[in-house]
């Protein structure tokens, strides 16, 4: 479904991606993860189309889509969650959802995805009328998931998911990945919460220093020596 | 009604008008990012415009004032894809003065252009509708009463638009936020010259009425820039509610002081108003964070 063949990336001329190649499947949850700083983010959003590769290409259901403009990915079917959020602050959280599905025609499927988000987190409806940049953290990262899931999308790209949210609400962003994956949605998660990342995802990409220094299935990273000192904690 | 009513009523009438200059110089800021030095043309073309459709092609005052709304929207978009466009792909470093820069090129050139084809004479209508109706004490002209339907019609039906339509919330969105608006499927240049167009239009709309009070000339434009620019100083940049609450702010400042001084003190004392009000909350009275590019 998606292909990264060598990826390069940088800010100005710092590179910081380095030649990353993978492949994620139709219906996959992969995990990328890595330290602080490894380039996962940026990864994300070169292929969200936010950042210009200085090289390589990346394939979406067989067509190139490098260096198309972020507002045409949507249409195609993929959704990025972006890290950093970037919420309509001065929008209710109604509004920041109905803007989810801008690309949408049809107002009975937006009515439809509305309902969809809503019974996903429920939070969301009970503070249907808020203004976005006046929510808690957790509740805005809330928002832009289900923003996120508002246009119905074929691939999810979520940048560290369950930050700042506390333990109750990780489960329920979890339970929502789940889901996501039983709907047969592509899904590729990035986050520090391994543990419970790698129970979820199929697969799982590990990330070093701009590099694909692993991968594996989600058992034999788990497994490996390697990824539970420095990922785990496990010595 | 007595003295207090006259100014009351004078002020509503001026501040109209000012509100709708001052509500698409805000949008262009909020939206674009641009401060736009070139907004007093684009009310100079209007009542260019609408001089020529009355006048010349003998249209209704109506008809007169909307085709000059929509000639105007046309150069805005022009305006937006011939020069901002081209700027925005090659380089978003320091946007906010390069495009002051550019709008002041903008303004130049329109004003010389305006010159070379229409020549630096007046061009006026006496009136639009003729009589005057009493409020109260006074005897306004039915045209400052045109002129300030106009302004509301147009200030409630674009705010109708922002708030309630899909591509205002659009275009709502990314004076918020970009990236986050481009993820949801926005296209932000289609939005950007959009935006820069609606802002011109609302500034034509505004010399297109008040023609029978100002004639057109090339450089009129002057004056309806400093005063859209003192209302967003006043209340804070880029906020649009704002900006219209401005608009009667200063109509009322300015009047208050031509009924007291007299003539030719309204900017004086309009101005000093302003200075004093920046010393005590430098962002503007309704300002409450930096807009997000003073820091920049
Ligand atoms: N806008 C930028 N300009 C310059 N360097 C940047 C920029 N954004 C990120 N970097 C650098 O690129 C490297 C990779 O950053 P990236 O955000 O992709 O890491 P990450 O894997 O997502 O880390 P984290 O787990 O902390 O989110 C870092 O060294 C970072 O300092
Ligand atoms: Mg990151």
């Amino acid at each position: 479904m998606l292909e990264l063949q060598n990826l390069n990336v940088g800010y100005g001329y710092l590179q910081v991606v380095w030649d990353v190649s993978l492949k994620i499947h139709q219906g996959e949850v992969v995990a990328i993860l890595g330290l602080n700083g490894a380039g996962k983010t940026t990864t994300l959003k070169t292929i969200a189309g936010v950042l210009t590769p200085k090289s390589g290409k990346i394939l979406f259901n067989g067509q190139d889509i490098t260096g198309l403009p972020t507002c045409q990915l949507v249409k195609l079917g993929l959704s990025f969650i972006p890290e950093e959020r970037n919420l309509f602050t001065a929008m209710t959280v109604r509004e920041n959802l109905l803007m989810g599905a801008y690309i949408l025609k049809d107002n009975a499927e937006v009515k439809r995805n509305l309902d969809y988000v809503l019974e996903l987190f429920p939070r969301l409806a009970e503070r249907s009328k808020q203004l976005a940049g006046t929510m808690s953290g957790g509740e805005r990262q809330m928002l832009a998931i289900g923003r996120g899931l508002m246009s119905k999308p074929k691939m999810v790209m979520l940048d560290e998911p369950s930050m700042g949210l506390s333990p109750k609400n990780v489960l329920v962003v979890f339970d929502a990945v789940k889901k996501l994956r039983e709907e047969k949605v592509t899904v590729v998660i990035v986050e520090q919460n391994v543990n419970t990342t790698l129970s979820v995802a199929d697969r799982a990409y590990v990330m070093e220093q701009g590099r694909i220094a692993m991968e594996g299935s989600s058992e034999e990273l788990a497994k490996d020596d390697h990824v539970r000192k420095m990922y785990l904690g496990i010595a | 009604m007595g003295e207090f009513g006259d100014i009351l009523v004078t002020a509503v009438l001026r501040g109209g008008i000012y509100a709708l200059m001052a509500l698409g110089l805000s949008l262009v800021f909020g939206v674009m990012n641009i401060a736009n030095f070139a907004h007093g043309e684009f009310y100079m073309l209007g009542a260019y415009f609408a001089y020529f459709s009355f006048t010349t092609f003998k249209l209704g005052v109506i008809p007169s004032v909307l085709i000059a709304a929509l000639l105007a929207f046309a150069v805005g978009v022009i305006v937006e894809r011939g020069l901002f466009y081209p700027l925005r792909k090659r380089s978003k470093k320091n946007w906010l003065m390069n495009t002051f820069l550019l709008t002041l090129g903008v303004s130049i050139i329109l004003q010389n252009g305006a010159k070379l084809m229409w020549g630096s004479r007046y061009r006026g209508v006496t009136s639009y509708f003729g009589g005057t109706i009493s409020v109260g004490t006074m005897q306004i002209p039915n045209d400052r009463i045109f002129a300030f339907a106009v302004a509301c019609i147009a200030i409630a039906i674009f705010v109708l638009f922002l708030n309630k339509t899909k591509l205002g919330r659009a275009i709502r969105s990314v004076s918020m936020d970009e990236t986050g608006a481009s993820l949801v499927g926005v296209n932000l240049n289609m939005i950007h010259t959009l935006t820069f167009g609606l802002s011109c239009m609302l500034a034509a709309l505004a010399g297109a009425c008040l023609l029978p009070l100002t004639p057109a000339f090339p450089v009129m434009g002057i004056n309806p820039l400093y005063k859209s620019w003192f209302v967003l100083i006043l209340v804070g940049m880029g906020n649009l509610g704002a900006s219209i609450v401005g608009g009667l702010i200063v109509g009322l400042l300015e009047t208050i002081s031509y009924f007291q001084f007299g003539a030719g003190w309204q900017d004086v004392i309009s101005l000093a108003v302003i200075i004093v009000i920046l010393l005590v909350k430098p962002n503007g009275i309704f300002g409450k964070k930096g807009v997000k590019s003073a820091a920049e």
